[in-house]
């Protein structure tokens, strides 16, 4: 264990040290071809040492508590999402413990919204104000809230919490089928509000990586791919252990990701991937872009609307994942193809619309949800694009910049120099070439857009990436998809979102073997395979001992 | 109505009183006689911050002049000219966060309560804030209702473009006792129920009281499983479920009510005024919001339902545009970084500001306490962690009080704090406030206004 931290520890200074050595991949990331990477030292894929760490334990974030809401009392939840606040991501993800807090904010409006549904979940039945009513009526929302089978305390604990609530009621003046009713909803409520529905299972701590238990991995499926609780049949199977086994597995995914429910993956996983959250906040100045605040906010809405068509078809038609990159079509609507200066679509609906030739818009980095993302205020600033798609698209992204320079860059930019004149003075000075060497160029390429994605004024910006002459969007999106590294890095999105811990291969070697393990020799697969091949990993199916971030 | 009469004598009993009667250094000179409101008054004393982030227009925030001759025309601070005579300005301190590591707006917002610094901006921990300090002493001698608000015009944590910095420090002004960020909220009929609660006579509504008896029972069954819960989990997991059954605990407390009384005469005012806002989304115009968190705190500093409060503009390098007075720019990115071409723009977002600092006053200086107001009995903090926003200055930072307690009710302009630490300036207020301490965070004078 402690070989590992300082294997980590030193890798991490060696990475420090080399900061950017002017190539992609060279910030660390993963298989790349660049010699003296530190995933060139990584141990063999196929023989990854057991795991030492697990995710930290966490609670249920607000969209998988609403559909668990949803899908065992075929409720609306939808407001009861809007009324929890909102959660901590880590790379995107609200599916990390550590930033999922469970303070005084969360838990009052939590309680609020118990009471509340357990006012709409279930009719009283006629058996109310009989021994063991409530929790005959309730144990079976309950097996499937907590993932497990009550006890009989908990089952008892149940109706004295109904009896106590509703005797109390009663002596306050409510009628005694109001005074029951009360009582049932009090009981349904504190199963809401139990920790046992909030917080993921914890068995006893072991000393070195186990499987999961079926239990446990019943339910990091059902997070993962449904953002909600397992239903009976996924949850049978785990607690019998048959959910262990191979076959039973594999038609369990099959099963899952047929379901309807799957869709929510999709979304969710769309938005901690391609980081839309930050959507909701956007720092564009719409007036700097002729622009009405209005017409901004209706703006970025089609275009997360068109971000999730577009990785949906993706995902749904088994291409590539490199098409998600290379792809010479989008969807939009008329006013959407109107803004990015397309022909098509005519009505207020979405349609695949082909790019044509001479466009240089090209697969999810040239759509307004991603490269707007990199637009600050009226600013259009070719790092800020570099370093999204290093960091969203390679997993690779670069150091800030040292404290010292900070400074000097504010009164740098005081002095308002054209881009071209940063990009020469970055280059000039080493302390800062190393990484401009890449982020550079490919934030440059964008020039061709302007800060809300639309056609700018510039011509596409061209430069040298490893080596390579390119020109424009189509050409370096050419030159990075034939590094392979997206397909480790969307893996390792897959994995935070699924196992719930952030991972770092640059610094740690189980990490890297984990995503190196799951994505070797997956280029030019689609993304369900991807998505299957993270479920049946080690990483996904086993915990290690240590529960760190 | 009965109540635990607070004698200054237990309140230096509570702090370190002995330690704070050897500050040390000399004082810089006896400007003011001393204290003599907070002893002979009957109001205990109230803290309220008002924060704004992004750092300032420097020299366009502070008067010209001299200690004796000074106004406030022409300055950021001058919608605050009727509120002069009991200002204290207080020029050229220097964050705390000098003194640490890290992005320095994430040095200047922590550092501003706590008087501390962080060691660098992944840290997730520093040391109680001033406001928490206060509530907390108020708990143990002489509770309120309420411990304190945390509230916001925008609480979202503006997406950085620098990856590294989405973190929750933007946003933290606050710190509890072990040090941990306070979220706070922006949604102020959540916070109007809250304060009111335990005001009507609960027999008087039959649903309130359904309510009441029907969370409770959730609360007191949520925490019957405390025990068997953590049994098995290693430190940090067990932490993340306690914070769980610490706020259930705390919330069940708040519900039984606390023995705080409600002051007489107290009722509870129309809601209508409070609207929900909702927390994370940025809101674009936070003149309304500010005015009316300037009442419900008047409404609820005049029931004495809490004493302590802390308000932010925003977090740090976020992004909310000033639609109410026309300027529809990010803050942070495009105003407060581009000091050649939009200097004015955010001189004149420096003095709205004051201008919603200016209402808070003017309220609390229209309302009666005892033979007072209630200015005479709170301190109001205003300002900003950083100095100049565009260079991220936190040599110079924005520091201003506003109130008529103790010494504070002679203004003052202290033009050249030399940079000391702003955590000397937490120091006195303390101190007139009737809680003297021998160091608070990484400061150990008070500083002599």
């Amino acid at each position: 264990m402690n070989g590992q931290k300082d294997l980590s520890r030193a890798l991490a200074a060696l990475l420090l040290l080399s900061a950017c050595e002017g190539e992609i991949g060279s910030g660390g990331g993963a298989a790349g071809d660049a010699p003296g990477t530190p995933m060139d030292r990584m141990a063999d894929p196929s023989t990854c040492d057991p795991l030492e760490h697990g995710a930290p334990l966490r609670r249920l974030n607000r969209e998988e508590i609403a559909f668990a809401l949803l899908d065992v009392f075929e409720l609306d939840m939808t407001a009861l999402d809007a009324a929890l606040p909102r959660d901590g991501r880590v790379g995107g993800f609200a599916t990390v413990g550590s930033r999922l807090s469970s303070g005084e904010l969360f838990t009052e409006a939590m309680v609020d919204v118990a009471l509340e549904a357990a006012e709409g979940a279930i009719a009283a039945p006629d058996c109310l104000g009989e021994a063991e009513c409530v929790s005959r009526e309730l144990a079976p929302a309950m097996r499937l809230l907590f993932r497990r089978a009550p006890s009989v305390g908990e089952l008892d604990a149940l109706d004295r919490v109904a009896l106590d609530a509703a005797s109390e009621l009663e002596e306050l003046g409510l009628s005694t089928a109001e005074a029951q009713r009360a009582g049932l909803e009090s009981a349904l409520a504190s199963i809401i509000a139990s920790p046992s529905f909030l917080f993921l299972h914890r068995e006893e701590a072991s000393e070195s990586a186990r499987a999961l238990t079926g239990t446990e991995l019943a339910e990091r499926l059902a997070l993962g791919l449904w953002l909600s609780v397992p239903d009976d049949e996924l949850l049978t199977l785990g607690e019998s252990g048959e959910l262990q086994q191979p076959d039973v597995l594999d038609g369990q995914l099959e099963r899952m990701m047929a379901d309807a429910r799957f869709d929510r993956f999709i979304e969710s996983f769309v938005k901690g991937w391609l980081t839309l959250e930050r959507l909701d906040n956007s720092g564009v100045d719409p007036t700097s872009f002729d622009l009405s605040a209005g017409e901004w906010e209706s703006l970025l809405e089609l275009m997360r609307e068109e971000t999730t068509t577009f990785v949906r078809h993706i995902f749904e038609s088994d291409a590539p994942l490199r098409e998600a990159f290379t792809a010479d079509y989008t969807f939009a609507n008329a006013a959407l193809a109107d803004h990015y200066g397309l022909e098509g679509p005519r009505g207020d609906a979405f349609e695949r619309v082909d790019l044509p030739a001479e466009s240089d818009r090209r697969g999810l980095l040239t759509q307004g949800a991603v490269l707007s993302q990199a637009t600050s205020g009226d600013q259009v600033s070719v790092v800020f694009r570099g370093e999204a798609v290093l960091a969203g698209f390679l997993c690779d992204p670069p150091p800030p910049p040292p404290e010292s320079v900070v400074e000097e860059i504010g009164e740098i930019l005081a002095e308002d120099p054209s881009e071209e004149e940063k990009m020469a003075r970055r280059a000039a000075d080493p302390r800062c070439a190393g990484c401009h060497a890449s982020l550079d160029p490919v934030g440059w390429a964008f020039a061709g857009f302007d800060g809300v994605a639309a056609p700018s004024a510039l011509p596409q910006g061209s430069g040298v990436l490893d080596g390579s002459n390119f020109s424009g969007v189509r050409e370096l999106t050419d030159i990075l998809t034939e590094r392979g590294q997206y397909e480790s890095c969307f893996t390792e999105k897959l994995l935070i979102h699924l196992v719930g811990r952030s991972f770092r291969p640059r610094d740690v070697l189980e990490d890297q073997c984990a995503i190196a393990s799951i994505a070797t020799g997956r280029a030019g697969e689609s993304m369900r395979a991807l998505l299957r091949a993270t479920l049946l990993s080690d990483a996904f199916r086993q915990t290690g001992p240590l529960q760190e971030n | 109505m009965a109540r635990k009469k607070l004698t200054r004598r237990t309140m230096l009993r509570g702090g370190l009183g002995a330690a704070a009667v050897s500050l040390a250094l000399p004082r810089l000179e006896a400007m003011f006689e001393s204290s003599t409101a907070f002893a002979q008054g009957s109001a205990h004393p109230r803290f309220v911050a008002f924060y704004v982030p992004n750092g300032v227009i420097e020299e366009r925030w502070f008067p010209e002049g001299n200690a004796s001759d000074y106004t406030f025309a022409g300055t950021a601070l001058e919608p605050l000219a009727a509120h002069l005579p009991h200002t204290t300005a207080l020029r050229r301190l220097r964050s705390p966060g000098t003194e640490g590591g890290g992005n320095q707006h994430m040095r200047g917002i922590s550092g501003f309560l706590t008087g501390s610094a962080i060691a660098n901006d992944r840290v997730t921990e520093l040391s109680i804030s001033i406001d928490q300090f206060i509530a907390n002493h108020y708990a143990e001698v002489a509770p309120t209702p309420v411990h304190s608000l945390q509230l916001a015009g925008n609480n979202e944590l503006d997406p950085p473009l620098n990856t590294v910095y989405n973190n929750a420090l933007k946003n933290a002004l606050s710190f509890d006792q072990a040090g941990r960020i306070l979220p706070n909220t922006a949604n102020l009929r959540a916070v109007f129920n809250r304060l009111f609660a335990g005001v009507e006579a609960p027999e008087q509504d039959l649903e309130a009281e359904r309510r009441r008896v029907m969370r409770r029972s959730v609360l007191d069954s949520v925490l019957t499983e405390r025990d068997r819960l953590q049994t098995h989990l290693g430190a940090a997991d067990r932490a993340r479920v306690e914070e769980y059954f610490e706020s259930v605990r705390a919330l069940e407390l708040r519900i039984e009510g606390s023995d705080a009384p409600i002051a007489a005469g107290c009722s509870v005012p129309e809601a209508a005024g409070f609207p929900e806002y909702e927390d994370g989304p940025r809101l674009h115009a936070i003149g309304e919001h500010a005015r009316q968190t300037a009442e419900l705190l008047r409404l609820a500093f005049s029931c004495d339902l809490t004493r302590c409060a802390t308000y932010m503009a925003g977090g740090e390098a976020a992004g909310c545009s000033y639609r109410d007075i026309d300027i529809n720019q990010h803050f942070h990115n495009s105003i407060s970084h581009d000091r050649r071409g939009k200097a004015n723009l955010h001189h004149r977002i420096d003095t709205f500001h004051s201008e919603l600092v200016a209402a808070f006053a003017d309220g609390l200086l229209a309302t009666a306490e005892g033979e007072g107001t209630l200015l005479d009995s709170t301190v109001i903090t205003y300002g900003s962690g950083l100095g100049n926003g565009d260079s991220h200055d936190l040599r110079s930072i924005a520091f201003a009080v506003v109130s008529r307690l103790g010494r504070f009710a002679e203004g003052r302009y202290l033009q050249d704090l030399d940079q000391r630490s702003s955590g000397d300036a937490l120091m006195t207020i303390l101190e007139e406030m009737g809680l003297p301490q021998g160091r608070f965070g990484d400061s150990r004078n008070a500083l002599s206004v």
